[in-house]
């Protein structure tokens, strides 16, 4: 009550405060200190406040904040950059940085063994951590690569992989210019720039008869050297770092104010559909487009948001390039983006006057590029061959193929135009590509722990490319402009897998299962189950079956299961796999230790922690041989058995466990990756179960604003955080900051698992804790009530949330004078503790709450041996709660004192000494 | 209406992609942009303050990892103000505190390159709230840090811990 009164005052205050300096920012200089003066009359501090700020108001737009941290930013990239210099990659050493790009860093490379000088261009890739199956399509895709000999291609020399995981590659180093550049220092003129460009056309079409696409043609990327001799870099290096990457650099745009611009990507590309060789002939169509024009087919401003570029190289044509030409040549200048800025200036550099230049590119020229540029795939040119054959017939003013069809093609694409519309905004499909690439990439990731590299890889894009279909061709206009939500995503996608019956039953039941995954994350495990139980049942019923994918997918189940709170089914499940992976050998695998963790985590619930340990170490063991002693599925494990240790009251072990887990996981995974957060919060809970509840505190902090983050107020896992907040306010003297987190617990809790959920049981059983303490007697004896019915329903008798909670009841009980229940409860829970088999002192607290109860009820013979005998427990058990031991000693102190019996007292402190601080204090309690 | 611009459009694109790749291989269900947005722009300001973190061990324990042309980048005089992103980190922290839902806008827009617009649709305020409440989140924030630069040498380093409220 108390501290919601002060809380609500702090808001004001700080709603005051928002308001008078948004109200004195407006005022003039000069007025300012008046304003505020009568504004804040006799508070003085929020007097001082208001002046303060105001001096530190620039009122501009960059200020201090946004400049450190640009620079921070700069700090950060360079730093990774330069640690590279001087490292040796295969035979070369990184000598110096020749630039960057989206995807990564070139260095210039040196032979490292000097046997020759020769220089190479080593291209480093950005992003540490690549998923899964990333390394083994890297070393398929590089070999055809590297066959690719033709030259005017820059040849693939070499990749591997950095210490880090980068993936790198060695290529043939290039001098020479940009293309665009290239031909403007000469001043070339039409002709010769067709000329050049066929040579290069005659390079990717050699490549595509490789089944190599580029994928990233741009000028940057087609250098000429000094002898004129095109050289394209970077061959299918786009392919090779990522399938989804054009879709990846493009919601990089958005975090970080566009410093890439997709302009030569082609339609497909920025929606991340499939890409093809035509994506080459559209992005070579930009290139001709601007080395004959000296502009872009599309005119950006560079203040443009994201959603009209997508606009125009999705939805709106380009002008023709003579068009294009016209315009500037009527406007005087040329768009703002191209380095020349005006018209006459193109034109001389092609050796010719705009008049002249826009005549030459009328008629066969416009048509061979809007051919080239068209946005649907199938309608450009089907081979980058017919793209050259075209201009070969111009050059020999022949007819070319391109001017038939054009008319028919731009008229319904008009009408199909003005039909759709575009009101998709750039965020959303942004975001629903990175579901995508989130989406294909775990579905992947169930590849990578098979070794069929190339079936994987196409099954795996047979996944994704539904994925990307489902999401992209999902039709925002549907929804009135608001975002489709993942749920919505996610219905339709599962309606659509089990509608479908023509594919592939391996895709069939990979889709399920990562369906099922995504509804079990999102803690839709009703959904998940069901998926998940289509999926194993396709698997088993596929008749060349592969036992590790029915047995990943059942473990999946049995997780879901157990979410679901189908404890037998999850056991059954569980048992099921471990079978089926016993009798097909495959008890060293992970799929197995999988499994092993999982039975543990069944133990766990049940309490049955000898067993869940058991379960959990073999795991460990498993994980450790086949993975690694480092990798993430490690520090899972050690995280599963800090739990353990910690219901063992083994603290030491549950620390070096949990800090173990976060070690792996720092040079794992993301700062923000769910499970480094997780861990983090376990490392505090052990630290506050140590006592070092400063050093807990903030982990936790830390730890809910991340949870939050992640997963929102009212999950499992924030209420799990606000509970640990809510034990350490409470340790650290803060009952009502105690008492708002343990609320705030059990309301999340609510909302995330429902009224009748063991966790919410177990938060109002916590909750009562606290108001039991306080002397909210009323409401606690309420919760707990609650509680054990919820309990009664979903766990076993003996289960220590039962005992814990009977215990608590007991303390209200005996608190609100109702002796003989009292007695009752703390008989229930004493005895359930033993049969728990939890550390004794356990059972200890609650015989000591039977012992007072006793003297109370005026039994002193039965009461001295409770209290005596617990308190014999509870002082020489370290690991004894430290609250519960105070509470034992001021109870033993006074039955004894107020029987005039200290000497007896005296005789037991003495016995039980060694574990206490001091002597005891004279007259402890007397009242 | 004020256009707002990141002053940052440099070659950072090796550190957004970091964070990008790492976001997409959380096996996060993401529920909406919001959320999306929200943890990337978290991820970021982990990055940078952990590299901040670690560049100041390396000056104090005198690493010589650093070239002279680095240290003349970085810790020679700026334009910046010497501010560093742990002080604004610190400061955020503090604002948190204050006004939970201010300092996510703030995180967004800074670390999320969030542009005011994008923020408003967010928040679902209007723009010219969002100009306001940003305006005086960085003047609060700049008052949290230059009492810590103006006072006396031992305020130099910067207290890890949060305070409990």
């Amino acid at each position: 009550m108390n501290s919601g009164q002060t809380g609500k005052i702090a808001d004001e205050r700080w709603e005051r405060l928002q308001e008078l300096f948004a109200q004195a920012v407006e005022l003039p200089q000069a007025e300012r200190s008046a304003f505020i003066a009568r504004e804040t009359g006799a508070d003085v501090e929020l007097h001082q406040e208001l002046l303060e700020l105001l001096e530190c108001d620039t009122g501009e737009l960059t200020g201090p904040l946004t400049n450190a941290l640009g620079a921070a930013l700069d700090a950060t990239t360079r730093d990774r950059r330069q640690a590279l210099i001087g490292r040796v990659l295969g035979n070369y050493k990184l000598a110096a940085v020749l630039g960057h790009g989206g995807t990564g860093t070139v260095y210039l490379g040196e032979r490292a063994d000097r046997q020759y000088s020769a220089q190479v261009a080593v291209k480093i890739v950005d992003s540490a951590t690549l998923h899964g199956d990333l390394g083994m399509r890297f070393r398929a895709e590089r070999q055809i690569l590297a066959s690719l000999n033709h030259t005017n291609i820059s040849r693939l020399l070499d990749a591997g992989e950095t210490e880090e995981g980068q993936p790198y590659l060695v290529m043939e180093y290039v001098h020479g210019e940009p293309v665009d550049h290239y031909c403007d220092t000469r001043q070339l003129d039409l002709q010769a720039r067709l000329q050049l460009f066929l040579e290069i056309c005659n390079a990717v079409q050699y490549a595509h008869q490789n089944l190599i696409v580029h994928r990233d043609l741009k000028p940057a990327n087609i250098l000429v050297t000094s002898e004129g001799v095109p050289k394209l870099l970077d061959f299918g290096i786009a392919k090779l770092l990522d399938a989804g990457d054009a879709a990846a650099v493009l919601a990089l745009t958005r975090m970080n104010d566009r410093l890439l611009t997709p302009e030569y990507a082609s339609p497909e590309q920025i929606l991340g559909r499939t890409v093809t060789t035509a994506s080459d002939v559209y992005a070579l169509g930009v290139v001709l487009y601007e080395l004959l024009t000296g502009m872009r087919p599309y005119m950006v401003p560079a203040s443009a948001s994201q959603l009209e570029l997508e606009r125009s190289i999705c939805v709106s044509d380009p002008l023709r390039p003579s068009s294009m030409v016209k315009r500037a040549l009527e406007s005087g200048t040329a768009q703002e983006q191209t380095e020349v800025s005006d018209i006459s200036a193109i034109a001389q550099a092609r050796s010719t006057t705009p008049d002249r230049l826009q005549r030459r590119l009328q008629g066969d020229i416009d048509s061979i590029i809007m051919r080239a540029l068209r946005k649907e795939p199938q309608h450009r040119y089907n081979s980058v061959e017919q793209l050259s054959s075209d201009i070969r017939r111009y050059l020999s003013r022949e007819p070319v193929s391109a001017r038939q069809g054009n008319w028919v093609y731009y008229s319904q694409r008009f009408i199909r135009r003005h039909t759709y519309g575009v009101a998709a905004s750039a965020t959303f499909v942004a975001l629903i590509i990175a579901f995508a690439i989130a989406m294909s990439i775990q579905t992947q990731r169930v590849a990578a722990e098979r070794d069929r590299a190339e079936q994987e890889n196409e099954r795996a894009e047979k996944v994704s490319d539904f994925m990307l279909t489902v999401f992209s061709a999902a039709d925002p206009f549907s929804h009135e402009g608001r975002e489709i939500t993942a749920r919505e995503l996610l219905e339709r996608s599962g309606q659509q897998v089990r509608e479908d019956l023509s594919q592939h039953p391996e895709v069939r039941a990979r889709l399920l299962e990562s369906i099922g995954r995504a509804y079990r994350r999102r803690g839709d495990t009703d959904k998940a189950v069901s998926y998940l139980e289509d999926a194993v049942h396709i698997r088993k019923q596929m008749t060349d079956n592969d036992s590790a994918a029915i047995i990943t997918a059942m473990a999946e189940l049995a997780v879901a299961l157990r979410q679901v709170g189908d404890v037998e089914g999850s056991d059954k499940t569980l048992r099921d796999a471990i079978q089926r992976a016993r009798s097909e050998g495959l008890e060293r695998s992970a799929s197995y230790a999988k499994l092993l963790v999982n039975r543990g985590r069944l133990e766990l619930d049940a309490s049955n922690l000898p067993a869940a340990r058991q379960y959990f170490e073999e795991s460990l063991f498993l994980n450790r041989e086949v993975l690694g002693p480092r990798d993430k599925e490690v520090a899972v494990v050690l995280l599963e058995l800090s739990r353990v240790y910690q219901w063992s009251d083994d603290l030491q072990a549950a620390e070096r466990a949990a800090q173990d887990a976060v070690a792996i996981f720092e040079s794992t995974v993301a700062p923000m990756h769910p499970d480094r957060v997780l861990a983090k919060a376990r490392v505090g809970e052990v630290l506050y179960l140590q006592g070092r509840i400063n050093d807990a505190a903030p982990l936790f902090l830390q730890s809910l604003n991340d949870q939050i983050a992640l997963f929102g107020e009212n999950s499992r896992q924030v209420a799990d955080v606000r509970d640990s907040l809510s034990r350490i306010r409470r340790a650290q003297g803060h009952p009502e900051e105690a008492e708002r987190y343990a609320r705030q617990a059990l309301e999340s809790s609510i909302v995330a698992t429902g009224q009748e959920h063991t966790e919410t049981a177990y938060y109002r059983s916590a909750l009562a804790a606290i108001l039991t303490q306080r002397g909210a007697f009323e409401e606690a004896d309420m919760l707990l009530r609650a509680a054990l019915e919820t309990f009664s329903k979903l766990l076993p008798p003996d289960h220590q949330y039962v005992a814990s909670t009977e215990h608590l009841l007991g303390e209200v009980l005996l608190a609100t004078n109702r002796l003989p229940d009292a007695e009752a409860m703390f008989t229930a829970a004493m005895n359930r503790w033993k049969r728990t088999g939890a550390p004794e002192w356990r059972s200890a607290r609650s015989a000591n709450g039977l012992g007072e109860t006793l003297y109370r009820e005026g039994r002193t013979a039965d009461a001295e041996r409770y209290l005596t005998d617990s308190y014999r427990v509870l002082a020489t058990d370290d690991s004894a709660d430290r609250e519960a031991r105070a509470t034992a000693r001021e109870r033993v102190t006074r039955f004894y004192t107020d029987r005039g019996q200290r000497e007896r007292l005296q005789e037991l402190i003495l016995a039980t000494s060694r574990d206490i601080a001091g002597p005891l204090p004279p007259a402890t309690a007397q009242n | 209406m004020r256009r707002e611009r990141p002053g940052h459009t440099l070659q950072a694109t090796a550190v957004v992609h970091e964070a990008f790749v790492k976001l997409v291989d959380m096996d996060i269900p993401w529920q909406d942009r919001a959320h999306f947005f929200a943890v990337a722009a978290r991820q970021m300001r982990r990055i940078l303050v952990d590299h901040a973190k670690m560049r100041f061990r390396d000056k104090r324990g005198g690493s010589a990892t650093s070239s002279l042309d680095e240290l003349g980048l970085d810790f020679g005089p700026s334009t910046t103000g010497d501010i560093d992103v742990l002080e604004i980190d610190e400061a955020l922290l503090r604002l948190a505190d204050k006004d939970s839902r201010l300092a996510q806008m703030v995180e967004l827009h800074y670390f999320g390159g969030l542009t005011y617009q994008e923020l408003s649709e967010t928040f679902k305020v209007s723009e010219a709230t969002v100009d306001r409440e940003i305006r005086l989140a960085k003047a609060w924030m700049l008052r949290q840090i230059r009492p810590l630069r103006r006072g006396p040498q031992e305020s130099e380093e910067i207290e890890t811990e949060s305070e409990i409220p």
